[in-house]
Formats: structure tokens, C-alpha cells, sequence
């Protein structure tokens, strides 16, 4: 509950509305609680003196009653969903601006999957919890406590009674929804259970055909259901006992007041209309508080979201520097020393230690796995190294703020990056002012020709790049790189999807662009004309040199050319 | 129409519950028992109150016969509602249970044809969620229509009991509840299509930006996106706040009717008594009759929706269980490995010819490589003699044998197969490799491991042989692609497939996948297998006995590796593209 409390700083703004809404609830419980001791008055007086004027006129405040009480909560719902909706609007904006400020390894850590999520379904969630508040959840202690207070005018011990049953009636559906939930949650996982297994088969399906393996899989699956069917069979022989216990409780808290009431009436300090009175209390009471299983649900719930949403929301920042301004003629570009980094545990990137000079090229190469990409990210500053420094333009790199050294680089990342729009807006990311002819330019030395002539710098391109090919995704994110003047350019496995043809005559034409240039690549064909290659393997560099070089004196080189036809 | 189908779905979802029938009706009795007792507790009330009139004028001997008669009620309120619960809720997760085993059997023994058709996702959420509705809906919601039912008839012969009139009142007055909450949420409809429209927009515009969180990062373009976000953020705040706001009028709304028909009912009531022609008891009972008429009435509504949506869910499930599965019908031997496809068509869809009249003989011990562009037919090939699709046209035999006169498992068996995306269950990786032989001693799961060149890495796994592995976390595409391999070794077919198993992993673990490929296709010690070889890299076939360059289903070339180089048509062409460097 902690949890949704943090969040409860995103109402601000609408403090008075979200105050007003519950305050409507309660003047429409007041509505609601006058009217059984109205009908008391009618029973005792209109029809103990038989005057039927007095009975209408008192039985028409009911409905008047019922009308104000209406208005009043629909004002009531108004400003709940008002407030609600302010609250959610707000806490999605701040938790999208801190999604995209996230360390990546935060965001790593997370999971991209789980962070849509947090910011769809567990924000609405948040959402509802705020309007089903207002609106609900405050209704019922006014309710209840309104009925105990109506109960103690008109007789403050037959009032215990109700207290009573209050206590009992709480105590009940608590005990028995604490019961449930475990088992709920547990018939939840059962359920998860038969997903995976069900998904399992499915990706399966060649190989558990291949191997005659269906009644294996059936029976597998047949254990995952029953026992799927027991929990929650189980689980319902606790549930079940809540609304049966409920009646008892409300009968039992009725039967006291109907018995010590009668006594009462008998000694003459209670009337008749006034033991009905009571009675339609203890019922109304009754009604409200059945929900508190809703509450409660609401409650783990939200309190559930709010935890996931404040993660996100409470997630430091990476440290940045300050320096804003790069030194565009520093000799070198790049150097890395004795740079250590590891994700979680085991060393990804050890002891590597490079430089990199002004518009000279730098080729890695190495399996999957031996730690190429973290290099790359390691230069975007996405990670911070555990161990060396690396210097940028001859100062390091974490002296400088992360966007302005960012701005100097043309960053192409491995998993090609396409966003809704067009081919056009997709290149502007670089530089939001570059203008057509560069943006043709960085098309043709991307080798997307074919691309602008038949989508055009307008032409639609579907979420996540769909209506291209892998290769033209590839194109894209080149060509943005190339919209803008860089001091340096990150090619992270970038021409994997061109064929071999396509790949040179993109590595020939950006001889033709001033910048230091890195390319990553499995294939030999993308570094053999580098300045210089690295050979990465388990993280660590095993060789250096040109192609010449290597391939005499680095075994692991001379696999991969081998392996990619010798030459 | 969609009623004639909800009561197909209800006839066929019969033969799930029917099993389960003992429950239900039990369930039924109790509900009525439960019902009944519930509706008499306002009448005993009623009575109670009518012994205390007032002063030196209450009969506390009355008065304690309905006492008691309230603590039974109570008492078979407490044992009936209960049971009922408990038999509705079990004959639901049987039913559940059933439907949902048949599912996943039928899904397991369809034809592959269904399987790749459907997605997967779609076909996982029916055996999981989907068939779980047909507890909380359809079977609970019977239940509890019926309870309502019975309720709502009993309250109103009750009342009809007490008052004619008043019971009149009540039963005409009350559905105007219904008829307004059905208004509101008709009313509302295009605020909620609205709203869940822009929440997808929102969802589209949030995923897009955490995918590229590594683009937004590097460009700087944060900004940006948060104005987009904003944007469609804005709309959903909007139709987010109409939606609210318009469906949270149903309550105030009925509790406003419910009101009024209690004032009517107290006016009449009073009046009445004033006319002596009802007691307070009457009132106290008719009055707690007219707030209970309401309650059942509004939960049937929103049951009747849920049963609805529920009976869509089930109709999926049922679908699906209802999927015929495949044959596997005929002869079952031990298949040696010649093979030979005779004026062999197929295709996936009519109005697209793939594969036209294929001959093809392949005796045993030959290995086979088949290249050509994607699309062209050589996976479909690999289904084909796996017999995961039958020809439309021509045979395939194995051993002289038309593959239609041998079962399905018997030529599947006969196979060794490693596919692009290679399977790990969760399980050990004992059992992983044991797949195909659950009886294997442990030396021959080592063995086989050894052979695939994969017992380095399992030894250094935390719990060696004895280590939960999933398909996805901490194993490379590599490594299960060799355990794979390892699960054939065990079971040593004579004839084997590699389908473009290497192309998702790098070059050098490629070599020991092949290496690996090769040992079982080319044992030291035994009789070489018939193979096929898949592939787009093209190092992995030159070694091949004769390579089929195939396009548009037809095989345009065959030969050897050097044959082919010689005839300088489309294989050279290929080979070139990707060596010419």
C-alpha cells in the first residue's frame, strides 16, 4: 500500500476535486442513511395514528432523498473520474520521460517486455485503484460507520450488537480471502504451467513428431491439468464458505437485535418502528461491507502495479559528466585501456585495450558471444565500464555529458532500429534540420537507392519496419548515421542482411566519408580492409593487425577465413 | 444466427459437463434449498418483529419459535450455500479440465498443416485462458442465473403473498434498473472503443520506444518521442475520462430506481397497514423483499454478459479439440533408407503450384544437398519425406514401400532431423538428450554427448547432466542445436536431416555442428546414412554426393560440387555470390 501512496504526489493539481468527489459519496450515504428512520417515523407516527398525509409526506422525502442523492453522486463519480484520469494521464507521461532516460542496464534488467507493460496495464492499474477510491472504497467505511452512528441515536446498546457484527463480519472475509489468495496464486502458476507447456509443444510440434513423442507430451500435460483442477478446486472449498458465513453473521447480528430489541419494546424503551429501524441498518451495513472483498482485491492489485511503476520511477539515472564541448581535432578518437565490463558476473569484455585515430578504420571480428557489440556499447556510454577508462577525443569519455558525445557519433546498432512514420522521419532522428539533398546522399552511400526510388523520402513505413526487408532496415539506420557530421561512426553488425556485392560497394563508398569508422562483423568480408582489426574471443583481444597479418599470425583468424571460403 | 451458434457451443460444451452431471445437479437442488431458505429469513424477521408491538405487549414466546426457526434457516443457508459452491466449482474445473486435455491432444495430434497455419500464441491462450472461462462463466454463471432465477421467482410469490399490489409495484418498477444500465452502457459503447483504441496507440507508441531505447539513447530523440507519447497520451485522456465517467453512472442510476421503488413500497405499505389490511411485520418483510428484488436482478445482467463472452471462449477451446487429428495408419518396419519420389506435386495453397512433378531417387547411404533462394521448396521437401505433409500428386517410397501404406511414426523414426530452430524443452539435459530413448543407461547419454562434441560444456554446466535447461536462458543456439544432435546419436536412425540448422549461429560453432552432422552421417565404425542437407551457406554442401538446386519447386540442377562449378549455371552463380570477395 506503501507503494501507492509514492504515487499519490501525481494527483496534485486536482487536490480540491479529489478531496470534493469523496465528500460527495459521504453526503449521498447521509441521504441513503436517513431514510430507515424516516420510515421508523412513519411506523411509529403516520400509521400508529392512522394519518396517511403524514405517511406520504414522508415517504415522498424518500424519494426526494434518493433524487438529491443521485446528483450528488453523479457530481461525485464526475470529479472521481476527473481525478482518476488526471492522476493516470500524469503518472504514464513521467514514467514514458523515465523509461527513456533509464540506464540501458536498468532497462535490461527490467526487460523491454515488462516495461511496456508497466507503463500500459500497470499504470491503468494505478489508474483504477485511484478512481475506484473515490468512488468506492471511502463509500464504505461512510456507509458503516454512518449506520453505527444512526444505530447509537437510536439505542446505543442494541448499537454494540452492530459493532459486533461489524468486527465478526470483517474478520470472516478477511480470514477467508487470506486463505484463498495463496491457493489463487498457486492455481495461477498451474495455470502459466499448462500456457507453457502448451507453447512448449507448440514450438515443438516437428520434434515431438519426429520422435513419435505425442502421448509423452499428452501425459505430461494431463498431470499439469489435474493438478491445475485441484488447486482451484481446492481453492473454492475455502471461497465458498464466504457468502454462506456472511448471511450467518448479518442473521445472527439480526436475531440479538430482535431478542434484546423485543425486550425493549417490552419495557417500553424502544418502539416498534425503531427495531425495524435498526434491522434495516444492520442490513444496509451488511451490503457494503460484502464488497470488502473487492477492496481487498483492489488493494493487492494496485499495490502490485504501483510497486512495478515505482521501479521505474525511483531507477537512478546514469551519472553523467559536464563537459559539453568535443574536441574535433584530438588525433585520436577512440582509446580504450585495460577496459574490464561484466553484465552479471562473468566477464563479457576483459583487459581491452585500443585506440582508434582520427578518420582511420577499425575492424572487430569474433563469434557470437565474444563481446563485439559490448565494445560498441561501451563507446555509446550504455554501459560504464567495470575496470579501465576510455577516452573520447583525448578526454574520457564519462568527463562529458552522454548527449553531447553522443551527438558526435553515427551510431548504426546490430538489431536494425525502424519507428513508425516515414523514411523521412526515420533519418530526421539524426539531425531534425537536415535537409533533402543530404538526406539522398546518405541514402545512395547506404546503398538504398533502390529503397528511395520505390518508397520515396514520404513513403509509409509500418511499426517496427514490417513492410521492409531486414537488408533495407539495415540501409535505414546507415543512412541516418550519414545525415548528420560525425567524428566517429559505430557499425554494429550492420550489413549482415547484404549480400557480399552490396556490403563492399557500401564499405568502397564510405571511404568517401570523413570520420573514424568501426565496423563489427562475423565476416571477414566487412573488416579485411580495415586500418586495423581486433580478433575478440571469450572478451578478450587474442589478435591485432591488418588482414595480411592476422591471417598469418592469428589462428582464429585464419579459421574464420577458412571457414567463409579461404580467401 | 449467433443464437442458433451460442446453442451449438452450449450442445457441444453438454458433452464436457455431462460426465460431471452428478455436481451440476446436486448444485442445482442445493441452490434451490439455499434460495428458499434465504428468501424465508425476511419473512421470519417480519414475524419477530410483528410479536413486539410495544410496550408490555411483546410475546417473547412467538417470538422465540421464529427465532429458532431463523437460527435454522441460517444453519441451512451456511451448509446448502456452501455445497452448492463447492459441487458448481468442481464440476466447473472438471469440466475445465476435460476440455482442456482434449484441446491440448487434439493440438498434438493435428496434421502439421494446422499447426503452422495457426499461431501459436493464439493456440496456447485457448488451452490456458479460453478454457478457464468455461469455469468462471459459462458453468459458475449457469449457477448462478439459476440461484437469481429462483430468487427472483420466490421473492416475487412471496410478496404476492403479503401484497398483491405491492408486489405488482415492485416487479413492474424494479427493471427499470435494467433498462437504464442497458442504455448507459449502449450509450457508452463508443467512448470504450475509443479509449480501447488509443490504449493500443499508446501501448504501439510505448513499445516502439522501448525497443529502440538503444536509438532513442544514442540520437538524443528522447524529446521527440515524449511529444508523440503526448500526444496520443492527451487523446486517451479524453475518451479515457468519458468511458469512466459514463459507465460509473450504472450504479447511482439503479440505486436511484432501487430508492424510489422502496419509497413506493413503503407508501403502499404504510397506507395499507393505516387501512389495517397489512402488520409492521408485513412491512419489515416487504421492505427487505424490495431491496433483495433488485440485487439478483442487476447481477443478471452482468452474468448473462460474462456468460456470453465466456461461451466465445469455450467455442475456441471446443474448436480446437475438435480438431481431427492426423492418421497414422499402415505398415510399421524398419526402414533401411533408399528413397525415391515419383512425379512428386505439392503446394500450400491451390492457387500457388510449389513443388511440380519431382523425381527423385536416393539410395541408401547417399548424401544429399539441397540450395537454392528461400522460397524456392526446399524445407517443404524435408516435410514432405518427414511426411508432415502429404504430395497432392505422385509418391514418395521408402525402401520400394508407397510411404502411404507405412504409418506416419514409422517413417518419422526412421529420420534423424535437425531443424533451423532447434527444440529444448524444460527438463534436464539428461532428459533433453534421452528424448528419443527415455531408457537409455547413463553411459549412452554421455556417450551421445561425446559423439556431438557437447559433453565439454554440460560438465562444466552447474549440475552436469543433471541441469534444468529451458528453451532461451543461458544456452546458445549453438550448444542446443548439438544437443540435439546428441538426441540422434541415441537414437541412431538410418536416415537424417539438417535443415539450415547453422544459419542462425556463428561460423566457427557452425563448423562443430557440421562436424558433429558429419559423425552421424558418416559413423567411423558402420554403414553410411542416406542424408539431407539444407542449406544457404554454401561450405556446408560442397562434400555432398549430389546437390539439388532447386527454384520455384522444380530442381533446376544436379551434380556434384565440381560438376556444377563447371557447368557454370545458377549454382555457380550462387557459389560465387558468396566467396567472390
Amino acid at each position: 500500500m506503501k507503494q501507492m501512496f509514492k504515487l499519490l504526489r501525481f494527483i496534485k493539481g486536482k487536490t480540491a476535486a479529489a478531496i470534493a468527489a469523496p465528500l460527495c459519496k459521504l453526503l449521498e450515504a447521509i441521504a441513503e442513511l436517513a431514510v430507515p428512520i424516516i420510515v421508523a417515523n412513519v411506523i411509529d407516527i403516520g400509521i400508529a395514528r392512522g394519518d396517511s398525509g403524514y405517511v406520504i409526506k414522508y415517504c415522498s422525502i424518500i424519494a426526494v432523498l434518493a433524487v438529491g442523492g443521485f446528483l450528488i453522486s453523479v457530481t461525485g463519480q464526475y470529479l472521481a473520474s476527473k481525478v482518476a484520469l488526471y492522476f493516470g494521464t500524469r503518472l504514464r507521461a513521467e514514467t514514458f520521460k523515465h523509461v527513456n532516460s533509464l540506464s540501458t542496464e536498468t532497462h535490461d534488467r527490467i526487460g523491454g517486455a515488462s516495461l511496456v507493460t508497466r507503463l500500459t496495464g500497470d499504470v491503468v492499474g494505478c489508474q483504477s485503484f485511484v478512481n475506484m477510491t473515490l468512488r468506492l472504497v471511502l463509500r464504505l467505511p461512510f456507509v458503516v460507520i454512518g449506520a453505527f452512528v444512526m444505530s447509537m441515536i437510536i439505542d446505543p446498546v442494541l448499537a454494540l450488537m452492530f459493532l459486533a457484527m461489524t468486527v465478526v463480519l470483517t474478520a470472516v472475509i478477511t480470514c477467508v480471502i487470506k486463505l484463498t489468495l495463496p491457493r489463487v496464486r498457486k492455481a495461477q502458476k498451474n495455470l502459466d504451467e499448462t500456457a507453457r507447456l502448451s507453447s512448449q509443444s507448440l514450438s515443438g510440434a516437428r520434434v515431438i513428431r519426429a520422435f513419435s513423442k505425442q502421448s509423452a507430451a499428452k501425459a505430461e500435460f494431463n498431470a499439469a491439468a489435474e493438478e491445475t483442477a485441484k488447486t482451484n478446486i481446492g481453492a473454492a472449498r475455502i471461497s465458498a464458505l464466504l457468502t454462506p458465513l456472511t448471511f450467518a453473521v448479518v442473521n445472527l447480528a439480526i436475531i440479538a437485535v430482535l431478542w434484546f430489541g423485543g425486550m425493549k419494546v417490552e419495557s417500553g424503551r424502544l418502539s416498534q418502528g425503531n427495531l425495524v429501524a435498526l434491522i434495516n441498518y444492520l442490513t444496509q451495513a451488511f451490503f457494503v461491507i460484502v464488497n470488502i472483498g473487492n477492496v481487498f482485491s483492489v488493494f493487492t492489485r494496485s499495490s502490485a502495479c504501483a510497486a512495478r511503476v515505482n521501479e521505474i520511477l525511483d531507477a537512478p539515472l546514469p551519472e553523467d559528466g559536464e563537459l559539453d564541448e568535443v574536441d574535433e581535432t584530438a588525433a585520436e578518437v577512440v582509446r580504450f585501456e585495460g577496459v574490464c565490463f561484466a553484465y552479471d558476473g562473468d566477464y563479457d569484455v576483459r583487459g581491452v585495450s585500443f585506440s582508434l585515430e582520427k578518420d582511420k578504420t577499425l575492424g572487430i571480428i569474433g563469434g557470437t558471444g565474444s563481446g563485439k557489440t559490448t565494445i560498441i556499447s561501451l563507446i555509446e556510454r550504455f554501459y560504464t565500464p567495470d575496470e579501465g577508462e576510455i577516452y573520447f577525443c583525448g578526454k574520457p569519455a564519462a568527463s562529458y555529458r552522454a548527449a553531447a558525445m553522443r551527438k558526435r557519433i553515427g551510431f548504426v546498432p546490430q538489431r536494425a532500429a525502424v519507428i513508425a512514420g516515414t523514411l523521412d522521419k526515420n533519418l530526421r532522428i539524426a539531425d531534425e534540420s537536415v535537409t533533402e539533398e543530404r538526406e539522398i546522399k546518405a541514402l545512395e552511400l547506404a546503398q538504398a537507392k533502390e529503397l528511395l526510388a520505390s518508397h520515396g523520402l514520404d513513403g509509409r513505413i509500418a511499426a517496427g519496419g514490417k513492410n521492409l526487408s531486414g537488408g533495407q532496415r539495415q540501409r535505414v539506420n546507415i543512412a541516418r548515421a550519414l545525415c548528420r557530421d560525425n567524428i566517429l561512426y559505430l557499425f554494429d553488425d550492420s550489413t549482415s542482411a547484404l549480400d557480399y556485392k552490396t556490403e563492399r560497394e557500401f564499405i568502397d563508398a564510405m571511404k568517401s566519408v570523413s570520420g573514424a569508422k568501426i565496423y563489427v562483423s562475423q565476416r571477414i568480408s566487412a573488416v579485411s580492409g580495415c586500418d586495423e582489426i581486433l580478433v575478440l574471443d571469450g572478451g578478450k583481444v587474442v589478435g591485432r593487425g591488418t588482414h595480411e597479418t592476422l591471417k598469418a599470425t592469428c589462428p582464429l583468424y585464419a579459421e574464420f577465413c577458412a571457414s567463409q571460403g579461404g580467401k | 444466427m449467433k443464437n442458433s451458434r451460442e446453442k451449438s457451443t452450449i450442445l457441444r460444451l453438454m458433452k464436457y459437463v455431462k460426465p460431471h452431471a452428478f455436481f451440476v445437479v446436486a448444485a442445482f437442488v442445493c441452490a434451490v434449498i439455499a434460495a428458499a431458505a434465504q428468501l424465508f429469513a425476511p419473512v421470519v424477521i417480519g414475524e419477530a418483529v410483528n410479536c413486539a408491538v410495544g410496550v408490555k405487549n411483546v410475546d417473547f414466546k412467538t417470538m422465540t419459535i421464529y427465532v429458532i426457526i431463523l437460527a435454522g434457516i441460517i444453519a441451512a443457508v451456511l451448509v446448502f450455500q456452501w455445497l452448492m459452491n463447492v459441487c458448481a466449482q468442481r464440476a466447473a474445473y472438471l469440466t475445465v479440465r476435460d476440455a482442456r486435455r482434449d484441446g491440448f491432444s487434439a493440438m498434438t495430434d493435428a496434421p502439421l498443416k494446422y499447426v503452422d497455419g495457426a499461431a501459436h500464441g493464439d493456440l496456447s491462450a485457448r488451452i490456458s485462458v479460453d478454457a478457464d472461462q468455461i469455469a468462471d462463466g459459462v458453468v459458475q454463471g449457469s449457477t448462478q442465473i439459476f440461484t437469481g432465477v429462483v430468487t427472483i421467482i420466490g421473492t416475487l410469490v412471496l410478496m404476492i403473498r403479503i401484497n398483491g399490489w405491492i408486489a405488482l409495484a415492485v416487479a413492474v418498477l424494479t427493471p427499470l434498473s435494467l433498462l437504464v444500465s442497458y442504455l448507459i452502457a449502449r450509450g457508452s459503447h463508443k467512448y470504450f472503443a475509443e479509449q480501447t483504441k488509443n490504449r493500443g496507440e499508446i501501448f504501439q507508441c510505448g513499445d516502439e520506444a522501448i525497443k529502440n531505447h538503444a536509438l532513442i539513447t544514442a540520437y538524443g530523440y528522447a524529446n521527440k518521442a515524449e511529444e508523440d507519447f503526448g500526444k496520443t497520451n492527451a487523446a486517451l485522456n479524453v475518451s479515457g475520462f468519458k468511458a469512466t465517467f459514463y459507465s460509473s453512472l450504472v450504479n447511482p442510476s439503479t440505486r436511484l430506481i432501487n430508492s424510489f421503488v422502496y419509497a413506493v413500497a413503503a407508501i403502499m405499505g404504510a397506507l395499507f397497514a393505516i387501512d389495517g389490511k397489512m402488520t409492521i411485520g408485513d412491512i419489515t418483510t416487504l421492505l427487505l423483499f424490495a431491496n433483495q428484488f433488485a440485487r439478483p436482478l442487476n447481477e443478471i445482467t452482468s452474468v448473462i454478459t460474462e456468460f456470453q463472452t465466456a461461451l466465445a471462449a469455450a467455442k475456441r477451446i471446443l474448436d480446437l479439440a475438435e480438431v481431427p487429428p492426423q492418421d497414422d495408419n499402415g505398415k510399421d518396419v524398419a526402414l533401411v533408407g533408399n528413397i525415391k519420389l515419383s512425379d512428386m506435386s505439392f503446394s500450400y495453397d491451390p492457387e500457388k503450384p510449389l513443388i511440380q512433378n519431382l523425381d527423385l531417387d536416393v539410395p541408401k547411404g547417399t548424401m544429399v544437398a539441397i540450395v537454392g533462394r528461400t522460397g524456392c521448396g526446399k524445407t517443404t521437401l524435408i516435410n514432405l519425406l518427414m511426411r508432415f505433409y502429404d504430395p497432392d500428386g505422385g509418391t514418395v517410397s521408402f525402401d520400394g514401400e508407397d510411404a502411404k501404406n507405412l504409418s506416419r511414426s514409422c517413417v518419422r523414426r526412421a529420420f534423424g532431423m535437425v531443424l533451423q530452430d532447434s527444440w529444448i524443452f524444460k527438463g534436464t539435459v539428461r532428459e533433453n538428450i534421452a528424448y528419443g530413448k527415455p531408457d537409455a543407461t547413463d553411459e549412452e547419454v554421455i556417450a551421445a554427448a561425446k559423439a556431438a562434441d557437447i559433453d565439454g560444456f554440460i560438465s562444466r554446466l552447474p549440475k552436469g547432466y543433471d541441469t534444468v535447461i529451458d528453451d532461451g536462458d543461458g544456452i546458445s543456439q549453438g550448444q542446443k542445436q548439438l544437443i540435439n544432435i546428441a538426441r540422434i546419436f541415441l537414437t541412431d536412425p538410418p536416415m537424417m536431416i539438417l535443415d539450415e540448422a547453422t544459419s542462425n549461429i556463428d561460423t566457427r560453432t557452425e563448423l562443430r555442428v557440421q562436424a558433429a552432422f558429419d559423425r552421424l552421417l558418416r559413423p567411423e565404425n558402420g554403414e553410411k546414412k542416406t542424408g539431407f542437407v539444407v542449406a544457404h551457406r554454401l561450405s556446408t554442401v560442397v562434400n555432398a554426393d549430389v546437390i539439388l538446386v532447386m527454384d520455384s519447386g522444380k530442381i533446376i540442377e544436379r551434380g556434384t560440387h565440381s560438376e556444377l562449378l563447371k557447368k557454370n549455371g545458377a549454382y555457380a552463380e550462387l557459389y560465387n555470390a558468396q566467396f567472390a570477395h
